[in-house]
């Protein structure tokens, strides 16, 4: 039993760091563009398609870790040209997230297309086990895990110590000021968007040798994506780690216990729970 | 509101009705199926639109509701036999009891953070459907007979395609007549207010939260009547109801017909359901990628969605 708990409670933590990483993307966009990124989910997807056919392509998934990224930055950049420098600032929630509601059709129809609706799998890059509570537990998923905290530490550290971050934090707190100071804001725009979507697609790119992909692989992972961003506060990082674990931890315990699909039904009640009682954010007080 | 509109409002409107009692009879089945898709899904953006429209709640979670009042009037009529009206009779009475509760609990919450809690508790709803496969059929979802309508003296079968429109038709009108009619009320207007300026209409003396929970019931019991009829006309239900793609689609189809102008959340699915009818014949393929770009050029181009536009043009003033 207890190697049962211990061995869902690791996997649960792995996918905190991964959910965690995803939702810096999402508060990353909303904190800036005031845009609820539903197509968040999509963009996750295309991460792990991308390194689908990366690992198909050039034979190795390690590449997809630069390629998914890179692939979406590219895309972001057409979509912040195309569509959401016309509808950003001052605009209310519910149209801009109507507009990324018409991205993820876009997005989802065109992976479709592209790559079929049947999932696919691709192989272990990282083919070793370790001994963990008497039974063995995938190393990839480890890496997994500390990639991704190594992904935050990286944005944290772009956050705060380049001009680049610089220019995101000013304009999060007043962009006019900002641009009067001569900070390119509608740069800064797109940069943000673009960071927000790499760390959706980093994370698909992560969890393609994990799970069988699909083209609606994003449906589920946007929603926890976004009570995480809610419940931790928004911007607040340790907030953001701290309720990514509470989700996916809670949903690692009860799932050894109960149902897995009402297991997470209960963990998203216990965000819901927790946002009721401090809907100011998890760490602030 | 304004007077001046009244004049071509009531007759456009009773055009409008008459044309929708007359024309279905000679159209083929697919489109009388087709028109009654569009009723419903109109009341359910009715029901988004009264919360965000008319209350300035961005309620993301409406698709409990549906799923609730779809769910609440199948499974009494599989369990306990009950007539269609009795088993609506149920529905409103758990829709307007569960969004009473609902609407207290998070009445307290403003935008993001209410956006938050309603999406969210709508995806703990689908779980739960999905986890309690005996009750709710999960995925695969219940199919059931749909008793026939009992008038009393005489009864009509759902099976007839007419009935079933002339059902949904008369339902959707008097919800409509009845919503329209309470937003003219003094209390609806209070609701108005709320959206306009919380911190006012508080000022004034109104109850802000009670105007809300009213708001968010109507609205709740509005949805979950469309969930009804959409069961009702399927003769089937599924936990997907409580997904959040649902709510998706009648924000949608409520911001492209129009933001809290009542009709435009019929204008809306009426245009867009036909649209995509017509678009998925045409190519199957890209409709969905064409779907998206109509809905991000209406944003762009004519946010105040189709009716808004067209009050716009013809009062000569913006908003």
């Amino acid at each position: 039993m207890i190697d049962a708990i211990g061995l869902s409670l690791v996997n649960a933590a792995v996918w905190a760091c991964i959910i965690a990483m995803v939702s810096l993307g999402l508060t990353l966009i909303y904190g800036q563009l005031n845009i609820i990124n539903i197509a968040h989910g999509a963009m996750y997807a295309i991460g792990a398609i991308t390194a689908f056919y990366v690992a198909d392509f050039l034979g190795s998934w390690t590449y997809s870790l630069l390629i998914s990224p890179l692939i979406m930055a590219i895309i972001a950049i057409i979509i912040y040209i195309s569509s959401l420098r016309f509808r950003i600032v001052g605009y209310p929630v519910a149209v801009t997230l109507i507009i990324s509601y018409g991205l993820m059709f876009i997005l989802e129809q065109l992976t479709l297309l592209i790559f079929g609706g049947a999932p696919r799998n691709i192989s272990n890059p990282l083919p070793y086990q370790i001994g963990l509570f008497g039974r063995t537990y995938s190393v990839y998923r480890i890496f997994a895990a500390i990639f991704s905290l190594a992904t935050i530490g990286a944005l944290l550290a772009f956050l705060g110590k380049t001009k680049l971050g610089l220019w995101i934090r000013a304009t999060n707190q007043d962009h006019d000021t900002a641009s009067a100071m001569g900070v390119p804001v509608p740069f800064v725009y797109m940069l943000t968007y673009v960071l927000g979507s790499i760390l959706a697609a980093l994370g698909g790119a992560l969890v393609a040798p994990m799970t069988s992909i699909t083209h609606n692989m994003g449906h589920e992972i946007v929603i926890d994506a976004f009570i995480v961003v809610i419940v931790a506060g928004f911007g607040s990082i340790p907030g953001t780690i701290l309720s990514a674990l509470i989700l996916s931890l809670s949903n690692g315990l009860f799932s050894v216990f109960i149902n897995p699909v009402l297991a997470k039904g209960i963990s998203l009640a216990i965000m819901v729970g927790i946002l009721y009682r401090r809907p100011e954010g998890i760490m602030r007080y | 509101m304004e007077s001046n509109k009244k004049g071509y409002k009531l007759p456009l409107l009773l055009g409008v009705f008459s044309l929708l009692i007359i024309v279905p009879n000679f159209l083929s089945p697919f489109y009388k199926q087709l028109l009654i898709e569009i009723l419903v899904f109109g009341l359910f953006s009715l029901g988004f639109d009264i919360i965000f429209g008319f209350t300035g709640l961005l309620n993301f979670g409406t698709s409990v509701f549906f799923g609730l009042g779809g769910y609440s009037v199948l499974l009494p009529i599989l369990h306990w036999n009950m007539g269609v009206w009795a088993a609506l009779l149920i529905m409103i009475i758990v829709c307007s009891l569960f969004s009473l509760v609902y609407g207290f609990l998070i009445s307290r919450f403003k935008s993001h953070y209410f956006v938050a809690f309603t999406i969210v508790v709508s995806m703990i709803f689908f779980y739960i459907a999905m986890a309690n496969r005996p009750i709710t059929g999960a995925d695969e979802g219940l199919t059931f007979k749909v008793p026939p309508l009992n008038f009393g003296f005489f009864s009509l079968s759902f099976n007839n395609t007419m009935v079933k429109y002339y059902f949904v038709l008369a339902i959707c009108s008097i919800v409509f007549f009845l919503v329209w009619k309470f937003f003219r009320t003094p209390y609806g207007k209070a609701i108005i207010a709320v959206r306009e300026n919380e911190d006012r209409a508080k000022m004034l003396g109104y109850s802000t939260t009670n105007l809300k929970v009213v708001s968010f019931t109507l609205s709740g019991v509005v949805s979950g009547v469309a969930g009804a009829l959409y069961v009702l006309h399927l003769g089937f239900s599924s936990a997907h109801s409580f997904f959040w793609l649902w709510t998706a689609r009648s924000v949608w189809w409520t911001i492209t017909g129009g933001v809290g102008t009542l009709i435009g959340a019929f204008v809306g699915p009426g245009v867009l359901v036909f649209f995509e009818d017509l678009i998925s014949t045409w190519n199957p393929d890209l409709y969905l990628i064409i779907m998206g770009v109509i809905m991000i050029l209406v944003i762009i181009l004519a946010p105040q969605g189709i009716v808004g536009s067209i009050q716009t043009l013809f009062t000569k003033r913006g908003r």
